[in-house]
């Protein structure tokens, strides 16, 4: 998570707001989190409660200015390891590796290598070479 | 007990692992295949698809099923920003989610036959379900969007589905439906996930979206992903990093264990 932190930090806090869908209206006097270095200075706005697959998230960010300038988790999926990736919905965790070409032993393939169309006039043709047509 | 026919103008395969059920199943999996290609082909002048793009057939008069289906296609339209879209193009062409949605039915099918490990291979478009033999996760390998005879991934899965947009699978035919243009940027999109029809939806939206894909399908909690760029620069999710194999060789897997 905190690693994170100066990526969400630098989003407009209406960005943030539409990301997380949060009510605005449920505006609140600055509230000190549990952790102390995510209080700013600002106003306060917790999000709804977001139901995922993974469990709750709910967030509260405080915003000065028109920037959010703190952020803290109010709910969060705990003991999954894939929960990171629910509090990384700002900017989303991506690996990138150089592609390669591979065999290997394998069941089914997804993928296929003609077109719907394609295959059509193919199946036609072999059907007329096969006199079946 | 495997077999491969052409429906849906694919070459659709399914293979089912369980003795005890029977041919009879795979015939019926395949007769609903058929049903669905004879309700919602494009290609066929009275499919009900077509008869509802004439204006001869409302939507209120269509089959439950094909209700149904144009009800999802709208929601993934609202979900992916219109990048799927079936009335792209003033043509009204479910396609894009009859597919996805018609494996996992034929699934079921299956399923009520007493299947619990096989799997329906649409033109590429895989639910793979339970164990190979042996007990074993099935292998799917995602095809080389450039070596079209090579592998660019293999997962290793069970109770999974596997879904590629490419465009050396209908790549003349995805555009984006925003744009009217073919999508730039973007070699081939792989998503899997619980669902197949979701799968196969969002992989073809993805594509439509181009360079955009791989940062709006890491957004989306109901697919793990993985984007071939133009650049060759392959982007994963870490999920889809959990489901991939090592480059070669068998992992034995057995049921026992309980390993997902």
């Amino acid at each position: 998570m905190a690693g994170r932190a100066p990526l969400v930090l630098a989003a407009t806090a209406t960005g943030v707001a539409a990301l997380l869908n949060f009510h605005p209206h449920r505006v609140a006097p600055t509230v000190a989190g549990t952790s102390a270095a995510t209080a700013g200075t600002g106003t306060a706005y917790t999000s709804a409660v977001e139901p995922t697959r993974y469990g709750n998230v709910q967030v509260r960010i405080t915003v000065s200015g028109g920037k959010v300038t703190g952020i803290s988790t109010v709910q969060i999926p705990a003991g999954d390891p894939r929960s990171s990736q629910i509090s990384s919905w700002a900017e989303p965790v991506l690996r990138e590796e150089a592609l390669t070409a591979q065999n290997a032993s394998i069941d089914f393939v997804s993928g296929a290598t003609y077109t719907s169309e394609g295959y059509r006039a193919a199946l036609a043709s072999a059907l007329q070479r096969a006199g079946v047509a | 007990m495997r077999q491969t026919r052409d429906v849906m103008g694919m070459p659709v395969t399914i293979d089912v692992r369980d003795g005890e059920v029977a041919a009879a199943a795979i015939d019926a999996a395949f007769a609903w295949l058929q049903r669905v290609d004879a309700t919602f082909s494009t290609y066929r002048d009275d499919s009900q698809v077509s008869r509802m793009d004439r204006g001869e057939l409302t939507e209120r008069e269509a089959a439950p099923e094909v209700r149904e289906v144009l009800r999802a296609c709208r929601a993934l339209r609202v979900r992916t920003g219109g990048a799927f879209d079936a009335r792209a193009g003033g043509r009204l062409d479910p396609s894009g989610y009859v597919k996805g949605w018609a494996i996992g039915r034929a699934w079921d099918v299956l399923a009520a036959a007493g299947a619990r490990n096989g799997v329906v291979d649409a033109g590429g478009d895989i639910l793979a379900r339970g164990h190979a033999p042996g007990g074993r996760r099935w292998r799917v390998g995602i095809r080389h969007p450039l070596e079209l005879d090579r592998l660019a991934a293999v997962l290793v899965v069970s109770d999974l589905a596997v879904a590629t947009s490419g465009t050396y699978r209908r790549g003349e035919h995805i555009v984006d439906p925003r744009t009217g243009a073919a999508p730039r940027g973007v070699l081939s999109v792989t998503c899997a996930g619980a669902d197949i029809a979701t799968a196969d939806a969002l992989a073809t939206a993805a594509f439509a979206m181009g360079s955009g894909a791989a940062a709006w399908l890491a957004r989306q909690p109901d697919v793990e992903s993985m984007v071939v760029g133009d650049d060759e620069v392959v982007r994963t999710t870490p999920g889809f990093d959990a489901l991939r194999s090592a480059v070669t060789g068998t992992q034995p897997d057995l049921r026992s264990s309980g390993a997902a």
